[in-house]
């Protein structure tokens, strides 16, 4: 008996309750969807790609030089090499399009084959599927490279291109311009220029005798790979990501489930001061209250379970346009369900017991009775007594009923602020990578084509010098420093293609600041590179393909290896389609400052992505907890606007009251949220970049303005809606209810 | 001069089997410048008659002439309109704002009217609450806060006061108090008053009693010697 009328409670509860519940669900849905949809990705990703490196036997190690067959069987009897197999790696430019060939393995990064068939001979060819698509080429068509015709048979994508990594300066080539494309070795007429390599688990490393194996130039391993590198830094980004936004929607979302929860259950005070009367347990009352708020919980983590499902698909496909697995799609994770499910129960059962502990030990004589409203209210304004007469009636009102009710006006505020400040943070990150990308351009690259080749003597003249009006000779080379790999640039003293310090050239290595951050290092400090110390002379502002630089004269002290050589060309032109013809016409390859933007546009373009769903994420979440706070607000307010309306006060006017009272949250939400915005983005800045990119915090005027009018816009959606349920009050019910 | 006229009103709740009639056919008029009480069991349809009159809602069938106007045909803006113009209300809760304080509830009532501040602190010196006026709800007793509740009902000087179950949730002295305020207001300020109650001995300070019975009514006496609400017991 005791029982049916608990659960009668109960459904009576839930059902008065249920604006507020709904409420509840959604924004535990809200939750929900983005903690398992980002946390599941992030997983699902990592598993599909290592998952696909190894049925695809990605290399762990990459040899560049020159081969032949005797080399790689000796190479096969090193210490810890499970298989090496050489292959030939060569791009040609054929008009706008550069197409790299490389010389199909039949077990090292081995293409995974989306259409098609492998070739039978070596006319036939595989094709980068997403290359393909951009350049409208199909199964049975032909392209023409080196003058031989070639049929495509095969649209694959590939472990080594996940990314479309043209080359170090160049890393996300466009796919109209840039194609992979695979073929039978006997294409080539040349020794092998590449030696792919599977180690044995405990020989990942690259050994001395690698690196000073015959033939060999230079040798990667499979993490310091752009395109693994690239993947790294995205599993990095979008794990900082998935911590970040769940985490500032919890905190925001708990808020607002406490202020909501709280309301409800001072709403109820006089039924519970008759349950109370009438000998109900403390224990029924709570569970009463607490089942309810249980279920809610229950209804909206399963709903935001079942909407990660369908919000993974969504972002799954946004993701593919940054990178290819083709494998990779959803998977279902019961661990983030459950620990879901477990935050919203904790979150919704927590917050209803503190609002519970405030009114069970009243006696029920005192529950009974309204809660005493506070004395002495006055407000602050009130008390600069020439001012406040100013103020119209209803500019009272609302300052009065904003400022004594100050745990619903800072819900609310509170609000605005997270999405105000998850707004602008979002647009400001699109903002920031936009100011990396021009503070590269503009005050950092000071040349127009740069050319890549095997490393000659600084005595020696390249081909492809005759052509510019001005270069530089720079040796570019991976050096070992505290346990990873960098890039070092030596450069003449006099190089005038990166505006860097130059004085500071000949005195020791220039480091990009978010280097001397990492490593805690400053100017004058003593670092070691590979097995030299050498001091730190300058450190830079630098965001886009982080160098140590240094000059010759300087690094010559220490090793003549350094100084004697050079394997990249930086150089300026007044003709630049004139020097781009005749490098053309020399088969020397090259890559301008336009390929170069062009390939930032398209990093940019991925991060533009995730930006995307950030601004997405915000306004959601912006929505879902003004329009949840919003309604708590109206819940309490709503028979003091009913009253105001059997006095009769007009509709016009009270929500002139109301919209004074946002107005005024909103004058206190939107500069909190700008400060906290540029807090989160300036402490997340690092955690977004990489030893490739850096992003330089900045938030463009018109960021802060676009999130002031959507804030505004969502917050005049939500006067609407306010608006429209004052509307339909229903006096005669209201003042049963009040008497009742 | 009749002050309202009203013809064939009926006010039905729900529909079908749970259809509910709460005013059946009701014929009245109601002069100006009178104390009206409107007496009945729970039920009977008090509340409902005095919601028509208020314009808070709607008749099913009939009309409400409010001297030449009929009532019943007015938009909600109308509605709103003819309330804050024509009609202080007294309920039985009072219905204060508890974040304003006793001048600022009346002031709710005057800014509709565009009238002066000083009116405000006028009606509340009427009810007798002139050293009260920057007081809080939760600072004033039961009875003060009717009395600011009627205050705020009169400061704009309306046409017609309704007052429903004013006295309900007061004491007795309390209530008689109350009573004592709205017959001042009634004689110095000639408005007419139509107020609805249970008690019957609260009928006895009435110049007419209408009694209503299950949404009919059933008598209407004129009261040649209303009492004054000092001699009232109940």
């Amino acid at each position: 008996m005791v029982k049916n009328t608990t659960i009668c409670l109960l459904f009576a509860k839930v059902k008065s309750n249920i604006p507020q519940i709904i409420g509840l669900v959604f924004l535990i849905l809200i939750g929900v969807s983005f903690y398992i949809t980002l946390f599941s990705i992030v997983d699902r990703y990592e598993e599909t790609a290592e998952q696909y490196f190894n049925d695809h036997s990605y290399a762990d190690l990459t040899l560049y030089g020159l081969f032949n067959k005797e080399s790689i069987d000796q190479l096969m009897e090193l210490d810890g090499i499970k298989l090496a197999q050489g292959r030939f790696v060569y791009d040609y430019r054929e008009n706008e399009r550069v197409y790299r060939a490389i010389s199909l393995t039949n077990i090292i990064n081995t293409p995974y084959i989306y259409e098609g068939r492998f070739p039978s001979n070596d006319t036939e060819i595989l094709i980068l599927k997403r290359s393909a698509t951009a350049m409208s080429l199909a199964l049975d068509d032909t392209i023409i490279i080196d003058g031989k015709q070639l049929t495509i048979t095969g649209l694959v994508a590939s472990p080594e291109y996940i990314y479309l990594v043209q080359n170090e300066r160049n890393m996300m080539a466009s796919a109209n311009t840039f194609a992979v494309i695979y073929v039978y070795e006997t294409f080539f007429q040349s020794n092998y220029n590449e030696i792919v390599i599977l180690t044995e688990p405990d020989y990942i490393e690259i050994t001395k005798e690698i690196v000073e194996f015959p033939g060999v130039i230079r040798s990667i391993s499979r993490n310091e790979q752009i395109n693994h590198d690239l993947y790294r830094d995205d599993m990095g980004q979008i794990r900082s990501f998935a911590v970040i936004f769940p985490l500032v929607f919890a905190i925001l979302i708990s808020i607002v489930i406490y202020v909501m929860l709280s309301r409800m259950i001072q709403k109820d005070r006089k039924e519970i001061g008759i349950m109370k009367a009438l000998g109900v347990s403390h224990s029924k009352i709570i569970t009463i209250y607490l089942t309810q708020f249980t279920i809610a919980a229950l209804v909206g983590a399963v709903l935001g379970g079942i909407g990660s499902v369908f919000l993974c698909d969504i972002i799954i496909d946004i993701l593919s346009s940054m990178f290819e697995v083709p494998t990779l799609g959803y998977a279902f994770y019961p661990t983030y369900w459950f620990v879901a499910i477990c935050i919203s129960l904790i979150i919704c059962v927590t917050s209803g017991l503190i609002a519970l502990v405030s009114i069970l030990p009243l006696l029920p004589a005192i529950a009974l009775r309204p809660k005493v409203p506070k004395n002495n209210g006055r407000i602050l304004l009130e008390r600069i007594s020439f001012i406040w007469q100013q103020l119209s009636f209803n500019t009272r009102y609302s300052l009065k009923t904003s400022l004594r009710n100050k745990s619903r006006f800072f819900a609310i505020v509170l609000g605005m602020c997270g999405s105000c400040a998850l707004l602008v943070f979002s647009l400001g990150f699109n903002d920031s990578v936009f100011d990396t990308q021009d503070k590269y351009f503009k005050n950092f690259a000071n040349f127009d084509v740069a050319i890549s080749f095997d490393p000659i003597a600084r005595t020696m003249s390249h081909p492809a010098l005759d052509y510019f009006d001005e270069f530089d000779k720079v040796l570019a080379t991976p050096v070992e420093m505290f346990g990873s790999r960098y890039i070092l640039f030596v450069v003449e003293s006099d190089f005038d293609m990166l505006y860097i310090p130059h004085e500071a050239l000949d005195k020791g290595i220039v480091i990009p600041e978010y280097f001397a951050s990492e490593w805690q290092v400053a100017v004058g400090d003593i670092v070691r590179i590979n097995d030299i110390d050498v001091v730190i002379s300058a450190i830079m502002p630098q965001y886009l393909g982080l160098r140590l630089i240094t000059g010759v004269d300087y690094i010559y002290n220490y090793s003549d290896a350094f100084a004697l050589f050079y394997n990249t060309i930086y150089g300026r032109s007044n003709d630049l389609v004139s020097l781009s013809n005749q490098l053309s016409n020399n088969k020397i390859e090259f890559s301008t400052i336009d390929d170069d933007r062009t390939s930032f546009d398209s990093v940019l373009m991925s991060t533009s992505v995730l930006i995307w769903f950030m601004i997405f994420c915000a306004v959601v979440l912006g929505f879902t907890v003004l329009y949840s706070v919003g309604l708590i607000n109206l819940s309490a307010r709503e028979y003091e606007y009913m009253f105001m309306g059997v006095m009769g006060y007009p509709l016009s006017k009270i929500l002139l009251a109301h919209i004074k009272e946002t107005i005024l949250q909103l004058i206190i939400a939107i500069p909190i949220g700008f400060i906290l915005s540029n807090i989160l983005l300036e402490s997340i800045k690092y955690e977004f970049s990489s030893d490739n990119f850096v992003i330089s915090s900045a938030i463009f005027p018109k960021s802060y303005m676009l999130s002031t009018i959507i804030l505004i816009t969502v917050t005049i959606f939500m006067v609407f809606v306010t608006s429209q349920h004052i509307k339909k009050l229903d006096i005669v019910e209201c003042l049963k209810g009040q008497d009742a | 001069m009749s002050l309202f006229t009203i013809t064939g009103l009926t006010k039905e709740y729900g529909e079908g089997g749970a259809k509910v009639t709460a005013l059946n056919n009701i014929n009245l008029v109601i002069q100006q410048g009178k104390f009206i009480v409107i007496t009945g069991a729970s039920g009977s349809g008090k509340s409902t008659l005095l919601n028509m009159l208020g314009c808070m809602d709607r008749p099913t069938f009939g009309s409400i002439l409010f001297e030449e106007t009929d009532i019943t045909t007015f938009s909600r803006k109308q509605m709103t309109s003819f309330r804050s113009e024509n009609i202080g209300f007294v309920f039985q809760s009072y219905n204060l704002l508890p974040d304003l304080n006793a001048l600022e509830n009346v002031e709710l009532s005057t800014e509709l009217a565009k009238l002066s501040r000083s009116e405000g602190i006028r009606a509340l010196s009427v009810v007798g609450l002139g050293n009260r006026m920057y007081h809080y709800p939760a600072e004033l007793s039961g009875g003060e806060q009717q009395r600011v509740s009627i205050a705020r009902a009169i400061a704009k000087n309306p046409r017609v006061l309704l007052a429903d179950e004013p006295t309900g949730a007061l004491d007795f002295n309390t209530g008689i108090m109350v009573l004592e305020v709205l017959k001042q207001i009634h004689l110095e300020q000639k408005t007419s008053i139509l107020l609805i109650t249970h008690n019957q001995e609260i009928a006895k300070i009435a110049d007419i009693v209408i009694s209503l019975r299950s949404g009919e009514i059933v008598g209407v006496y004129e009261n040649d010697t209303p009492l004054p609400p000092s001699e009232v017991i109940w």
